[in-house]
Formats: structure tokens, C-alpha cells, sequence
């Protein structure tokens, strides 16, 4: 039988609490290149209610923070000269936890740059 | 792949974002600039209970036998956990804690500040855990296999097709008190640090000389001195089968100062059904077993339709009636399965009579009725009374 352990980093007393992102679809960039060291997006919060503004390339999209129902951890899987037993074929430890997220479900809007003014 | 306060205000502008609406902090999210493994790492949701559980410092386990599909155990408690996938996609990453609907800055004109921060991994599949019943199948099969039959029908030394409580620890996709709790429940005995069912013939025959003692030294079943109980019975059998037989047959109580045990009538009357139907090994006539069953009980006791709940199954299809040893402890823990088990020997059932074989599918009735809505379907009787058959 396959056994596989989930634990907290043995160094860590607490995990880093992380936050997800929720985007509708997936991400590509534009001339298919890799997504690795390219930039996502900028996100604002709004002063007085809190909600969110992501400017993703030419899209602008609005979203929110939501706590999340059950919360969910990030494990990442150990190096064998990591494991803390050899009765476990493979470790995982927690790299965070997370408790809630922004929530982009809305249409993006487009932004129409370089518009020239009206003579 | 880092922002500058001047590249995030000219994408702001270029977007007609008014900076004052929002708070000065802006967060600059990009991917990271070297592969960081990502396949390496998992999201999984979970419930509070095993959070707090991994957060005290203990280890989860997911287990899976190959035909099996993968559980996540705590000490105590087992989940089914499946991989999800979304249409969304998943970042995740390491924000500013600061909560986004906090009140508004206090600084009129704050600077705007740029914070880079990189996601850590991103995805669009992330597990599911849900509360289970673990299958102790395994477990049943590990247990009976060698049962114990006494000391001196064994060599000493025994080791093969028996074990210990890490094997079934590797074997049995449960927790670990889940896993104690059923071998307790199922009546198995840890002998020499193994843990082994009791042989029924050889548990019976210690249970015959528990009753014969009883009759013997004309007392009330119910008050039995223990002290002198136990010493004849120690002379006739082994100390370990004489406790575990008064341990399950007995309940003990203080009688004018003396320590007594009492029979249990319905453990003793379901004994002694079940050793009447698996002497023969097949079928009984009806009325014959119920004669010879209410007379095989110690005097006083009272046998009753509801201790073959769950042990034996009468046919009234067959002429003259029968009746036949059908026990649910020994069925399967895979409900499909022992659905179809259950209407391949009678095509009909009501509740009542289901409910011994199913009761450990379910918290409850409401539950059972989920199943059964699942696997069956009910028809009402001439009688008002409702049946219910297989829907397959």
C-alpha cells in the first residue's frame, strides 16, 4: 500500500498564510512564450469598500475578496533526504495556507488606449 | 520582473484609474523567473478538524491499495480525497495580510507604493477531501485467518497469517483508531501482541461450560459468584478464552457485597442461534428451529425475533419454511456490492428487515433511504406495507 504523509515543515511553527487569485479561464501570453518571469497583472483596492481591480494586459477586471468555505493548504513534496520517516513512501510539507481569495468572475472590460482626442 | 511606481502609473492611466480611489499599496503580481517546481507542489481542501489537526504538528496519510481509490487518514478520522478541476484558473502567493476591506487611509495623499510579489504556484485542479466509513474488508480477511483455537493447537512460535497492528495499519485504508476500534467491535483479541478472531466452535464450547456451571451450582443466572466461577471455569480452559468469554457473555454486578456476574440474555440467546444454524451448516426448518432454539437458552430466558437481526434470514418460500445462518458482520463493507448480495438472496425486502444489513452504510434511516433510493426501487404491498427490490 502506498502511504503518503502530510506535515508541517519540521523548521515551521506556523505555515505563511497565502491568498489565491481565481481568474476566470486560463492564462496565456499574447505570442504564446513562456509564462515564467512574464507579469500578470496590477492589483488595486479600493480606499473605501474594498473591492478589487486587476489590470491584466489590455483587460481591466473587477473582483472581490471572498473567505473561503473550507480552508486548503499548498504542500510541495520533499526531497527523499528530507523525509522524517522511512515508513512513508513520499512527504509533503504545508508551504502555506490559505483562507481566502479574490474572486475575479466578472466580464473584462477592455482598455482602449491611444484614442485620439477629438479635433 | 519587477514594476516601478512610474510603470504601474502609466498602465493606470492608460486604464483611466483614478489613484485616490484606491489605497496606495499596489501589488504587481508576476510569474516567477525560474522554474520553481511547480509540479512538485498540491493544493488540497480541507476542513477545520484536519487543519487544526496538521497545524498541531501532526501527519496526515493518504493510503491506497492498488484496485482501491486513495483516503486521507488522521489519527482518527478518514476522508475520501479526489482531484477537482476548475475552469478557472489558480494563483496562489504570499499578499499583504492586510484584509482589503479595511477602513480608508487616514492620509489624504498617501505616495503610492509598488509591491512586487511573485506567484508561488498556479493550477486549475485542487483535491476535494470528504468525510468516509472506511472498508474494512481487509481487515475482516486479516483477522480470520488463522483464528485462535487455544494455546495448545499452535506452535508457540507462530508468526504466519497472523498480525500485528502496524500490518494492519499497512493494509487497511483507515486511521489507526478507526482500525482499534473495529477489531474491538468485531470481537478480535489482541493475543501476544497479535490481534486474531476467536474461533466460534472453540469460543461455544467455554459459553457451554459457563452455562453448565450455572446449572450446576443452581444459582440465578443472573447472580453468579464470580470469584468461584472463575476458578472452575480456569481448570477447564485457558485464563485468556474464559476472560474474553465473560468479558462479551457477562456483566458484572455487587450482590449483597459478593462481586457476580449475570448473563446477558440477549447476547446469550443470539449464541445460541447462531450456534444451532452453523452446526448443520445449511438450512432449518422454520418451527423446528424456533422450538429447539427458545428450549436451548437458560431457564428464565426468552428468546426473541429481533436477536436474529442481522444473524439469520427466514425463507417463506420454501415449503416447509426455512431459516439460515446470514450474518452482517461477515458482509462486505462495499455497499454496491452487498446491495446486490442482499437482493440476490431475497428479491424483496422491507425496511425492517434490511435495516440489520445496512445499518453501517448510514448515520440513520435518512441516510439508509439515500442508498436505497440509489440501488432500489419501492413498491407498496396489498397490505399497505412497502417492499423494496433492486433497481437493476
Amino acid at each position: 500500500m502506498v502511504q503518503i504523509g502530510i506535515r508541517l515543515c519540521s523548521t515551521d511553527a506556523k505555515p505563511p498564510q497565502w491568498t489565491l487569485i481565481e481568474l476566470q479561464g486560463k492564462l496565456d501570453s499574447r505570442e504564446g512564450s513562456p509564462l515564467l518571469g512574464q507579469p500578470i497583472g496590477d492589483l488595486y483596492t479600493d480606499r473605501i469598500t474594498g473591492a478589487l481591480t486587476l489590470i491584466v494586459g489590455h483587460h481591466i477586471l473587477m473582483g472581490k475578496e471572498v473567505k473561503l468555505k473550507r480552508p486548503m493548504i499548498l504542500v510541495k513534496r520533499c526531497a527523499d533526504a528530507e523525509k522524517s520517516t522511512d515508513l512513508l513512501d513520499t512527504e509533503y510539507t504545508v508551504k502555506a495556507v490559505i483562507y481566502r481569495k479574490f474572486i475575479f468572475e466578472g466580464r473584462p472590460r477592455p482598455i482602449i488606449s491611444n484614442v485620439p482626442k477629438k479635433l | 520582473m519587477n514594476r516601478s511606481v512610474a510603470d504601474v502609473k502609466e498602465t493606470a492611466e492608460a486604464a483611466k484609474l483614478s489613484l485616490n480611489n484606491y489605497k496606495p499599496t499596489v501589488e504587481c503580481i508576476h510569474f516567477p523567473d525560474e522554474d520553481n517546481e511547480s509540479s512538485e507542489y498540491k493544493l488540497i481542501e480541507l476542513d477545520d478538524k484536519l487543519l487544526s489537526f496538521v497545524k498541531e504538528g501532526q501527519t496526515l496519510i493518504i493510503r491506497g491499495r492498488k484496485n482501491d481509490s486513495a483516503v486521507l487518514c488522521s489519527d482518527s478520522t478518514t476522508y475520501d480525497i479526489k482531484q477537482t478541476e476548475t475552469s478557472n484558473s489558480m494563483l496562489m502567493l504570499p499578499l499583504s495580510t492586510e484584509s482589503p476591506t479595511g477602513d480608508g487611509d487616514k492620509d489624504d495623499n498617501p505616495q503610492l507604493e509598488v509591491s512586487n510579489c511573485e506567484v508561488r504556484h498556479w493550477s486549475y485542479v485542487y483535491y476535494e477531501v470528504t468525510p468516509r466509513r472506511p472498508n474494512f474488508d481487509r481487515l475482516r480477511e486479516m483477522r480470520s485467518e488463522t483464528p485462535y483455537r487455544g494455546s495448545t493447537t499452535e506452535d508457540s512460535d507462530l508468526i504466519d497469517g497472523i498480525y500485528k497492528l502496524k500490518d494492519y495499519l499497512r493494509e487497511v485504508c483507515a486511521s489507526e483508531t478507526e482500525i482499534l476500534n473495529a477489531l474491538k467491535d468485531h470481537k478480535a483479541v489482541e493475543i501476544n501482541g497479535y490481534w486474531r478472531s476467536i474461533d466460534f466452535d472453540y469460543m461455544s464450547r467455554v459459553v457451554m461450560h459457563l452455562i453448565n456451571h450455572v446449572s450446576e451450582i443452581d444459582c440465578p443466572w443472573s447472580s453468579i459468584p464470580a470469584d468461584h466461577c472463575k476458578e472452575c471455569l480456569y481448570k477447564l480452559e485457558e485464563e485468556l478464552i474464559v476472560n474474553y468469554v465473560l468479558e462479551i457473555f457477562t456483566c458484572k454486578s455487587l450482590i449483597n457485597d459478593i462481586e457476580c456476574y449475570s448473563l446477558i440474555e440477549d447476547v446469550v440467546c443470539r449464541w445460541s442461534a447462531e450456534y444451532l444454524l452453523s452446526a448443520s451448516g445449511g438450512r432449518f426448518n422454520k418451527s423446528e428451529f424456533f422450538t429447539s432454539w427458545s428450549c436451548s437458552v437458560p431457564t428464565g430466558m426468552i428468546t426473541r425475533d429481533d436477536h436474529l437481526d442481522g444473524l439469520a434470514l427466514i425463507d417463506n418460500t420454501t415449503v416447509p419454511n426455512s431459516i439460515f445462518l446470514f450474518k452482517a458482520d461477515e458482509m462486505t463493507d462495499d455497499p454496491v456490492e452487498r446491495f446486490k448480495i442482499l437482493f440476490s438472496l431475497k428479491s424483496h425486502w422491507t425496511m425492517n428487515q434490511l435495516r440489520p444489513y445496512i445499518k453501517t452504510l448510514g448515520e440513520d434511516d435518512k441516510q439508509l433511504l439515500l442508498w436505497l433510493h440509489k440501488v432500489a426501487r419501492s413498491s407498496t404491498q396489498p397490505d399497505g406495507s412497502k417492499m423494496y427490490s433492486s433497481k437493476f
